[in-house]
């Protein structure tokens, strides 16, 4: 990839991080969060922020080591062509993986608030050509429309949790890692956990469209810096008001927590109603970016010049995918295995993706 | 060549344009939508045990409180061709699970019982004791639908009753006993929840929940008085001033008044204005125990006085003592009933969870009998504020 299109500025790479990072799973986290760490599931989700952007930094260090290619395209070269290969068809999988499931979030919102009975085919089938059409678009045009949505729902979602304070009580943040209400041992709930945080790849891809390289990593770290910090004051508010007890038994929490603040006020007096359509934007760029970034990986992958063609041909795919998640167990399920592969690659791969770099760096150096 | 571009571009955009005309089109109704005409909105919803004497124990009477938009328009029910009947129905089946009473109900009335804009749940208290409220809730803690600000009361009484009261002030029936219900209503002897605040207190560990008690006298309703909720089940009630000082306990905010006697006058009476309450509640270590300790500040105005004379410099201290001592009595009484009962309406166990977790773990599978014993000490000190209008008779 030569840097031909070089239009992204930071502000707008932080942006794209925060937009496919904040979708379905900050609506469910406080209930995950509190299911494994009991009262202090809160410390918990600013813990595992952090870790993220310790990972940030490793990301953005190695984005900038290639500033003219995408992970796809330098993956083989420090990983040998085999390995490479699997790595590139992994990382593409834990990408157009997160699609399935953002479908099915935003199916059940629709069904449970917006459209009762709506079936699959409409809601789905409209959101995904919806997302598709979008995803085909250059990337200048998706940055800004996730530029503009992202932060429309995001200032709605702080809006709902300062509002939300009317009934916080501190006492629901207490005790700290008390032994009797940690259950690590609920593995699949604690990968599940961290299905939130991978919004990292994004960086890894966009690379070479950013104007200025050297603020990758400012720009990662940042962003990840956001997530956290968003995370957490939604997982604190939502726990200071449930309870950690009543947050575990919520599915969609945080649609509970707009529902208990009202405003006599026309159209605040249905906060949730409020919060689901503007949530219905962070949904779109959470899938918008993913979809993107399949298609662009796999035209690079499989030398496509245009990426549009490979992103209407998964359509079909990606349909048939969300309708087999048929349900909220289904899905939960789903983002676990996506977690899992997001785990590996952040974890494992872009530590070793960027220890490689380095040794190769000083041995040709 | 540039014309062709352009010719493709503008067909690119003329496709899409098309394409979003008929999703805007298509979708701009509701999928699967009902005209308001074909829904019924209850408002209120009523449990009491079934009128036959051979009622299954497991039964109760389901009642549904059903607005007739028709005759809301004026004043008393009378306009928009009411004719002075009630702008409402009130329909009842009896059921063992409430969604089975629902479909019941539902065989009788014509348009879809929708329970989105339920704002009242009322539970007989005999209901809450044998059947207990967590069954009665299940099915509303569950529907999407309902809203978490809903009140719910536990009635002294027939529950039905009060859902075929006509408000003595317009308004519907509902928006008055929820109004009733809510803070706005003043009188500080009703304990201010709703269904939301109800499901926490229900969730945790170490607290248990109270409703607010509504009773019928002759042909008004009443607030005053609240049920406390032990296991799901009602086990007791606390009568007015008693609710009045777990609102204080609990920082519910509110400002009442109480009548004390006149520190130079033995056998006058003065009435007192409470406001500005805050009670701060911490664990601390006394004599090689763990105590509760709740310290309660306060201010207060002199507003009424039962002889010739009115506030004096002179007795500032002694009022003021005796205004926190009226206070702590009260607060007293209301922690002996709790532990009474073995309820533990105060959160001592949420404050042993959070604060002595150790402790907790040691108590907490036999928690109401510990918290019948456990040491909770109150302490008062309400400031006179001196506004002073009027210094004389």
């Amino acid at each position: 990839m030569k840097s031909t299109g070089r239009s992204l500025s930071a502000r707008q790479v932080t942006l794209m991080i925060l937009g496919y990072g904040i979708g379905g799973g900050i609506l469910t986290l406080p209930s995950s969060a509190a299911a494994i760490f009991g009262a202090s599931g809160w410390l918990a989700v600013f813990l595992i922020g952090l870790i993220y952007v310790g990972i940030a930094w490793v990301a953005g260090r190695l984005a900038e080591k290639f500033p003219e290619e995408t992970i796809i395209e330098y993956s083989p070269r420090l990983l040998g062509k085999v390995i490479g290969l699997l790595f590139n068809l992994a990382f593409i999988a834990h990408l157009f993986l997160v699609l399935p499931v953002n479908i099915r979030i935003l199916q059940e919102l629709a069904n449970i608030s917006l459209l009762p009975g709506a079936p699959t085919w409409f809601v789905s089938g409209t959101y995904l050509l919806a997302l598709a059409y979008g995803a085909s678009r250059e990337v200048d045009q998706i940055a800004q429309v996730n530029e503009l949505l992202i932060e429309i729902a995001i200032f709605v979602g702080l809006f709902v949790a300062l509002a939300a304070l009317q009934h916080f009580e501190p006492i629901h943040l207490l005790p700290v890692f008390s032994k009797d209400q940690l259950h690590l041992d609920q593995l699949e709930q604690l990968l599940g956990l961290t299905f939130a945080f991978g919004s990292l790849p994004v960086v890894n891809m966009v690379i070479p469209y950013i104007r200025n390289p050297h603020q990758t990593t400012e720009a990662t770290v940042k962003a990840s810096f956001f997530i956290a910090l968003i995370y957490t004051f939604f997982t604190v508010i939502t726990m200071g008001v449930f309870g950690y007890k009543e947050a575990i038994d919520l599915s969609w929490v945080a649609l509970e927590l707009a529902k208990s603040v009202n405003f006599r006020a026309v159209i605040l007096q249905r906060l949730d109603l409020v919060l689901i359509v503007s949530w219905i934007s962070a949904l779109y760029t959470t899938g918008l970016i993913s979809f993107f970034l399949v298609g662009l990986a796999l035209a690079q992958l499989v030398r496509v010049r245009n990426k549009a063609y490979i992103i209407w041909a998964l359509v079909p795919f990606t349909y048939y995918l969300s309708a087999s998640l048929k349900n909220y167990f289904i899905w939960t399920k789903w983002s676990v295995y996506v977690a899992l592969l997001a785990l590996v690659m952040n974890f494992f791969f872009y530590p070793l993706l960027y220890l490689l770099s380095l040794w190769k760096g000083k041995r040709h150096g | 060549m540039v014309r062709l571009v352009q010719t493709s571009s503008w067909r690119k955009k003329g496709l899409f344009g098309s394409l979003l005309l008929a999703l805007v089109l298509t979708t701009a109704g509701c999928w699967q939508g009902r005209e308001l005409n074909a829904r019924a909105f209850v408002t209120a919803v009523a449990f009491d045990r079934p009128t036959a004497e051979d009622a299954d124990p497991d039964e109760f009477l389901l009642s549904v409180q059903i607005p007739i938009p028709v005759k809301m328009g004026a004043e008393g029910g009378e306009g928009g061709g009411g004719g002075g009947e009630h702008p409402f129905v009130v329909f009842g089946t009896t059921a063992k699970m409430v969604r089975i009473g629902i479909r019941q109900l539902q065989r009788q009335i014509d348009r879809e019982l929708f329970f989105g804009h339920t704002q009242l749940i009322l539970i007989n208290a005999e209901v809450a004791k044998t059947i207990g409220v967590d069954r009665l809730l299940d099915y509303f803690k569950r529907d999407f639908r309902v809203q978490r600000m809903a009140k719910i009361a536990i009635i002294d009484g027939v529950a039905r009753e009060i859902l075929n009261l006509q408000p003595p002030i317009s308004q519907t029936p509902s928006a008055y006993l929820e109004n009733l219900l809510s803070p706005q209503s003043g009188s500080a002897l009703n304990y201010i929840t709703d269904f939301g605040r109800f499901l926490v207190e229900h969730s945790e560990d170490g607290t248990e929940p109270v409703l607010p008690r509504l009773s019928m006298d002759g042909k008004t309703v009443q607030t005053g008085g609240a049920a406390v909720i032990k296991g799901g089940k009602f086990t007791g009630w606390l009568n007015n001033f008693e609710t009045r000082s777990l609102n204080i306990l609990l920082n519910q905010k509110i400002s009442s008044n109480y009548v004390v006697t006149c520190p130079l006058h033995p056998g006058e009476s003065i009435v007192v204005g409470v406001d500005g309450l805050s009670a701060r509640h911490r664990l601390k270590e006394s004599h090689g125990r763990t105590v509760y300790q709740i310290s309660v500040r306060g201010k207060f105005e002199t507003v009424e006085f039962s002889e010739r004379h009115g506030p004096m410099d002179v007795f500032q201290d002694e009022l003021e003592k005796v205004v926190s001592a009226t206070v702590k009595a009260e607060l007293e009484q209301t922690i002996r009933r709790a532990q009474e009962l073995g309820a533990d309406i105060l959160g001592v166990g949420r404050h042993l969870q959070a604060f002595r977790p150790e402790l907790w773990r040691r108590m907490k599978d036999d928690w109401g009998r510990e918290f019948a014993a456990f040491p909770i000490e109150v302490e008062v000190r309400m400031e006179w504020a001196m506004t002073v209008r009027r210094f004389g008779g």
